[in-house]
């Protein structure tokens, strides 16, 4: 027997809504604001290296450009396979 | 590179070599550069530890009684789920460490330099000339302070900022005794 749903807006289909989903949309949406803080975070030591210059300058601002990859991964990640 | 690393953990380097600040003159040669004495990052240090592991105890915590997990978790959630943990834990102790390295503390042969950093974007910097030093102390308090030597050095200045503190920084009686030589120094016309 077909079963059409007369009234969608009054009964809608929540059935997508599981826990899946909702941990999917955490993830994307924590991913996506902690790449664009790394963003920030890289801006940071930039201004901090150019403040204080020292030969570990390099190095730490390395280590922020590689978490700001990271997060574009698990961003990228959470898109895509979950 | 070895020295670069060598100096990523020092709280009191005299004479440094291939530092330079800000506003640095052409002429000024930086005597002593401090920051806080290095038991001070004690607390973030053991919470960034137990954030490290609080995975891997959880795991063995569920592996022993499988029935409190509510629900089951596909593989890559599992992975997307650790991988987040650990860049948070990772962004946790890297601003802690750039909070510790960059809020230093400069001795020229000039100019005294303090060096702020409060927030992401906030910095302030404070300098006070060596002739404008009037009265250098230092104060060590508590057992902490006292075994791992450590402790607050106030210079009283004249002119608009009336003191200067070095918070927390190593060997207090050495930096106390170098400020006061200089500001003699100074105010002898020797420098």
């Amino acid at each position: 027997m077909e079963t059409f749903n007369r009234t969608p807006f009054l009964n809608p289909d929540l059935s997508f809504l599981n826990y899946l989903f909702l941990i999917k949309a955490v993830l994307v949406f924590g991913s996506l604001v902690y790449f664009l803080f790394s963003l920030i975070v890289i801006r940071q030591v930039d201004l901090l290296s150019k403040t204080l210059k020292t030969k570990v300058s390099p190095f730490l601002l390395a280590g922020a450009v590689l978490n700001s990859m990271f997060a574009l991964a698990l961003l990228l990640f959470s898109l895509l396979e979950l | 590179m070895f020295e670069a690393l060598s100096t990523c953990f020092s709280a009191l380097i005299s004479n440094p070599k291939g530092i330079s600040f800000d506003g640095e003159d052409a002429d000024e040669k930086i005597l002593l550069l401090l920051r806080r004495h290095i038991i001070t990052n004690v607390r973030w240090v053991l919470t960034s530890f137990a954030f490290a592991i609080l995975p891997f105890a959880l795991t063995y915590f569920l592996s022993l009684y499988p029935s409190t997990l509510p629900v089951f978790l596909p593989f890559p959630y599992i992975i997307a789920l650790y991988f987040s943990w650990y860049l948070f834990v990772f962004i946790y102790t890297f601003e802690a460490y750039l909070n510790w390295y960059f809020n230093v503390y400069i001795v020229t042969d000039k100019r005294v330099v303090d060096v702020d950093f409060f927030s992401l974007l906030s910095r302030q910097v404070s300098d006070a000339p060596i002739s404008n030093i009037q009265d250098v102390t230092y104060n060590v308090q508590g057992i902490f302070q006292t075994i791992f030597d450590y402790g607050t050095v106030t210079m009283q200045t004249a002119g608009e900022k009336e003191h200067l503190e070095f918070d927390l920084v190593p060997r207090p009686a050495f930096v106390q005794n170098e400020l006061s030589d200089l500001a003699t120094k100074a105010s002898n016309g020797d420098i």
